[in-house]
């Protein structure tokens, strides 16, 4: 270990010192003074001088009464021990001399370090170089463990304090290790709070996430409805197109049907109409032959008239000849009584009118009305007698029509035989007159002749009634040119059909088809409204694809603030963790190194009442071995002087320490004022030892050290009195 | 002579996740871009307008978005011009696709000047413009139409074509989309080109621009000029930025605000890496710096790709709790221990606690 020994401070507009320039002791020097004498400006200036002191400006140095723009300043003056080498080998580094000068300005101070002749002024460097000679790494690490006040040590009275005392000392090696694991404390409890009405960021964050995650799945599977709806929609629009294409060509199929059963129908009539044509002009070819084919050169009608007039020549003839043949018979018995009428009815018509007139009588002459009655029964028996006349007339009458009968024949008879034979003659010349008209030889022949040619014209007239039932009134030389074109008409309507798919042509497919398209009319207005309604479902989904895209981009942004936070406390659980491992590895070689210390040390302290301290690692507890008990026993057990004197040589002993073997000035702000003579006097011996291997600086109110001391300074105190009476 | 304006990957609707609330700028931007590209095509009075491909970013994109595409194209149709289009990959043409869930050119009152191409249909997929002596086709290597006409193909592809694939499309001109650059060049007679999106869809687009094709003819020569026009504003760009060379902090935000010099941060997505050995004493906190300097920037990205220096051989004495926790940490840096976080996590930690642990005055 290296010693780096003040031996001239100078302090210039430094608080109470305007001018103090003071020789220090390399060993023990006691700087003693009245309160307010600046004893612990001088040990501010130490601290100033020695550590780094970038930000300190002079506003907050300055002596009072100095022009404002004086500027404070500290200049020390040091030496470094030599590095002694082993036993006969050189020295490991010469003795040192140095000077750093800090002067102080309105906006932080210039420094200047010589050393080994060589100058710096850059704040770092000079920072960095006399870390290295004092081992002082900052005013805090000075004040912990280089600098103690009596405060430092007194009050121990508690079981915790020394305690927590000791563990200030210690960690003031590395006194950033408390406010760097605070700083990481607290950084992760903001991180990772939970509390419902202070949650930590990461909570925020998480709920930030979690809210917009539901947001964004939300929006997510609305769109994913939305796909799903629009690809119904489509689906039901290309369903809708499908079945209207398969209407549509079900509907050219019905019109191809009702044109192939138009067209059947057609070739069927044209077939059956050329049928007809074809059997007629047959029939009209045998009509033709059959006209010229009579049987007889006669007119039917008039070898009709002719054998009917044959026939009945014949008759007469037959008839006169048997009238000739026979006696003339007259019978007379025809003639019948002549019917008297006339009388009956003249006698009634007056029996009518008397009786008539007897009734006026009776009527017009009063009391004759007997003849009223009686002219009633004569008129009565009156009519009477003309009903009988009337029958008797009519009764005259039919026989007077047998009279007139019986006269014919007897007319006839009377005429004579050769009336009738003239008569017969003439049948006879008539009828051989119509024979020959006709040109036949009898009547027989005559007869089958009429016969036949009555069949003939028959079959004609059959002939021609069927003719006209097959192409009407059409004239027979137009027939094959009917027959032709309704032949071409089929043919035409046959190759049209066999144009026609098969579906069209089949049997029954008109109808089938007529079914078909109703149900595919049906459909298609199914198909029309599921469209709308599938349409209807994707024009009412809500979504927003941009507002989810906002939402998503938002998301992204609290997630990867959310992954920024929980990588930031990884990363200061992942610091904090490690600066506690490093705590607890330093702080057990911390304890064994102030052990040691402590017990080289407490001994001389005690005048030998204790030799031995321990302290537990993780608690930092101090035990310290009681002879008359023969044990261990807690220093918080003891008197309060007595743990002051642990506490004190732990502090120096943990000073060489804690600087990393470096020696930096041990300053001591008058520790032991509380101390009886005696144990200040071995207190005050052990510092002198201790001030051979480093030096001391001994601040006290008190003349009772100044024998110990290698150097005694004395500062003077305050000397300006307020003239001002005081109260009361 | 033919004139064509052909834009693709537009990428319209197009989710920003990783750009938080700047998503939605771009993708007004975007949309701004492609009625810029409109108003081109009509100040041009070219004769067609291609859109190779992705001019949606997806099928599923919003009424009001379609709506805006069809104003557009309504613009077009009111000068004359046709539009042809050929689907991407992102708006694929499917059943659900937005070709059939919405009636563009009833939309647009284009019936008649706007046309989608469907690659599957074969011959039927192919669309004779009589009326300008064109045929496009999207089928290759395309057929040979045994005319006179101008044959123009539209492909839709992520890679650049080769020259014997661009020599054998059976084409005058071939328009691809899906490259996300502008590019253009040909293969014996066949022309072709690139335009990239016209305003920035992805970091690594190269984009910005629309291409301006002119097919000329005289007497039996044929001849195809591309022009390249920039109709897109917002501009991408990544930096890095060596922090052992910057002194402090403010010296980092300097050198990111000069981008943004002369209000060029405003169209500006700038992504910073801060790369290199991280002092202690710099307080070079990405997010603070981020946050510090957004406001400059269409967006802003401060990542730390720094390391802590490691201490090595001048890591205080162990004895330390500053020199023992930079021990422990450096030996799990280099030796991982199970549990720990990944060793740029430790890195940070180390980083941390040796700034929290460095000796400074508390004063």
């Amino acid at each position: 270990m290296a010693a780096f020994r003040i031996f001239r401070i100078q302090l210039r507009d430094i608080r109470r010192h305007h001018a103090l320039d003071v020789a220090l002791a390399p060993g023990l020097t006691i700087v003693k003074g009245p309160n307010e004498a600046g004893k612990s400006t001088l040990a501010d200036a130490i601290e100033l001088g020695l550590t780094p002191a970038a930000g300190v400006r002079a506003d907050g140095l300055r002596t009072w009464g100095v022009p404002i723009d004086a500027t404070p300043s500290v200049t020390i003056d040091f030496n470094i021990d030599a590095q002694p080498g082993g036993e006969d080998e050189p020295a490991l580094a010469p003795p040192r001399t140095g000077r750093v000068s800090r002067t102080f300005g309105p906006d932080g101070p210039t420094t200047t370090l010589t050393i080994d002749g060589t100058s710096i002024t850059e704040p770092a460097a000079v920072d960095a170089r006399l870390v290295e000679l004092t081992g002082l790494t900052s005013a805090a690490l000075f004040r912990g463990t280089a600098f103690v006040r009596h405060a430092d040590l007194t009050g121990i009275s508690s079981d915790a304090t020394i305690r927590d005392r000791l563990a200030a000392s210690i960690t003031a090696a590395d006194w950033r290790t408390a406010e760097a694991k605070a700083s990481l404390s607290a950084s992760l409890a903001d991180l990772n709070n939970r509390g419902e009405n202070n949650p930590g960021r990461i909570g925020v964050a998480e709920a930030a996430v979690g809210r917009s995650a539901t947001l964004v799945a939300a929006s997510d599977a609305a769109l994913e409805k939305l796909a799903a709806d629009r690809a119904a929609a489509v689906a039901a629009a290309t369903e809708q197109a499908t079945t209207a294409t398969r209407l549509a060509e079900r509907r050219d199929l019905r019109e191809q049907a009702r044109r192939a059963e138009r067209l059947t129908a057609e070739r069927d009539a044209a077939t059956e109409r050329a049928s007809r044509y074809i059997e007629a002009i047959a029939t009209a070819r045998d009509l033709a032959a059959l006209a010229t084919t009579h049987p007889s050169k006669e007119p039917l009608a008039i070898l009709r008239q002719t054998v009917g007039r044959l026939v009945a020549v014949d008759a007469r003839i037959n008839e006169l000849k048997g009238l000739l043949a026979g006696e003339v018979q007259v019978d007379f018995e025809t003639s019948a009584p002549q019917p008297t009428w006339r009388l009956p009815t003249l006698i009634g018509l007056i029996a009518i009118l008397a009786g008539i007139g007897l009734a006026i009588a009776g009527v017009v002459a009063a009391g004759l009305t007997v003849l009223l009655g009686v002219g009633i029964g004569v008129a009565l028996i009156g009519a009477g007698l003309v009903v009988f006349a009337r029958r008797r007339r009519s009764a005259a009458f039919s026989d007077e029509r047998k009279k007139q009968l019986a006269d014919v024949q007897i007319d006839r008879r009377l005429r004579g035989r050769s009336q009738l034979e003239n008569e017969l003659k003439e049948a006879q010349a008539d009828f051989a007159q119509q024979l020959q008209g006709i040109s036949q030889p009898d009547m027989a022949t005559a007869q089958a002749e009429l016969a036949a040619e009555e069949a003939h014209v028959a079959r004609m007239a059959e002939l021609t009634a069927q003719l006209e039932r097959l192409v009407g009134r059409d004239a027979v030389e137009t027939l094959p040119a009917s027959r032709d074109a309704a032949l071409a008409a089929a043919s035409n309507r046959s190759a049209d059909l066999a144009k026609l798919p098969d579906d069209a042509r089949a049997d029954g497919a008109r109808a089938r088809l007529e079914a078909e398209v109703t149900g595919g009319e049906a459909a298609l207005e199914t198909a029309r409204q599921a469209a709308a309604n599938a349409r209807a479902a994707a024009d009412a989904n809500p979504v927003d694809a941009d507002q989810a895209a906002g939402e998503a981009e938002r998301l992204g942004v609290w997630q990867a603030q959310l992954a920024d936070l929980q990588r930031r406390a990884r990363i200061d659980a992942a610091a904090l963790r490690a600066i506690e491992r490093a705590e607890a590895a330093t702080t057990a070689l911390t304890s064994r190194y102030v052990e040691r210390r402590v017990n080289g040390t407490i001994g001389r302290m005690t005048g030998g009442r204790y030799r031995r301290v321990a302290i537990d690692d993780a608690s930092l507890a101090v035990t310290v071995f009681a002879a008359d008990r023969g044990d261990w026993v807690p220093v918080e057990s003891l008197s309060d002087g007595t743990a002051e004197q642990v506490l004190l040589a732990a502090r120096i002993g943990l000073l060489g320490y804690v600087t990393g073997g470096q020696l930096p000035p041990l300053v001591l702000d008058d520790p032991f004022a509380g101390y009886d003579d005696a144990r200040a006097a071995r207190s005050v011996n052990l510092l002198r030892e201790l001030a051979n291997g480093q030096q001391i600086i001994y601040l006290t109110a008190s003349n009772r050290f100044d024998a110990a001391g290698d150097t005694v300074v004395e500062l003077s105190g305050p000397t300006a009195t307020d003239g001002a009476p005081g109260p009361g | 002579m033919l004139r064509l304006l052909q834009t693709s990957d537009l990428h319209l609707g197009a989710r920003a996740v990783d750009l938080g609330e700047a998503g939605a700028i771009l993708r007004e931007r975007r949309a701004a871009a492609f009625e810029r590209s409109i108003a081109l095509a009509v100040s041009e009075q070219v004769n067609l307008v291609l859109i190779v491909g992705d001019l949606f970013d997806t099928n599923l994109v919003t009424r009001g978005l379609v709506g805006r595409v069809a104003a557009g194209l309504a613009g077009l149709a009111r000068a004359g011009i046709r539009t042809v289009v050929l689907p991407g990959d992102h708006d694929r043409l499917e059943p659900a696709s937005v070709w059939h869930a919405f009636d563009l050119a009833a939309l647009a009152g284009a019936a008649g000047l706007f046309s989608v191409l469907d690659p599957a249909a074969g011959p039927a997929g192919d669309l004779a413009l009589a009326d300008l002596g064109l045929t496009i086709t999207a089928r290759f290597p395309a057929p040979d139409l045994r005319d006179d006409r101008w044959r123009v193909g539209l492909v839709h592809r992520l890679v650049r074509p080769r020259d014997d694939e661009i020599a054998g499309a059976g084409v005058d001109y071939l328009a691809v989309g899906g490259m996300h650059e502008a590019a253009s060049g040909g293969a014996a007679d066949v022309a072709w080109g690139a335009s990239g999106a016209p305003d920035l869809v992805d970091p690594r687009d190269r984009a910005g621009e629309v291409l301006l094709v002119r097919l000329d003819e005289k007497g039996d020569r044929r001849s195809v000029s591309v022009e390249r026009r920039r109709v897109g504003t917002t501009r991408y760009e990544s930096i890095s930025l060596d922090l052992a060379t910057l002194a402090d902090r403010a010296a980092v935000e300097a050198a990111i605000a000069t981008r943004a010099d002369g209000g060029a941060g405003a169209d500006l997505v700038l992504d910073v890496s801060l790369t290199g050995d991280w002092a202690d004493r710099l307080d070079a906190d990405p997010d603070a710096i981020q946050t510090a300097l957004r406001d400059r920037f269409l967006q802003l990205r401060v990542r730390n790709h720094a390391s802590p220096v490691l201490s090595g051989d001048g890591a205080p004495s162990a004895e330390t709790v500053r020199g023992a926790f930079i021990r422990d940490l450096e030996a799990r840096i280099a030796t991982p221990v199970e549990g720990d976080p990944p060793p740029d996590e430790l890195r940070a930690a180390l980083r941390q606690g040796r700034r929290l642990l460095a000796p400074r005055d508390p004063a």
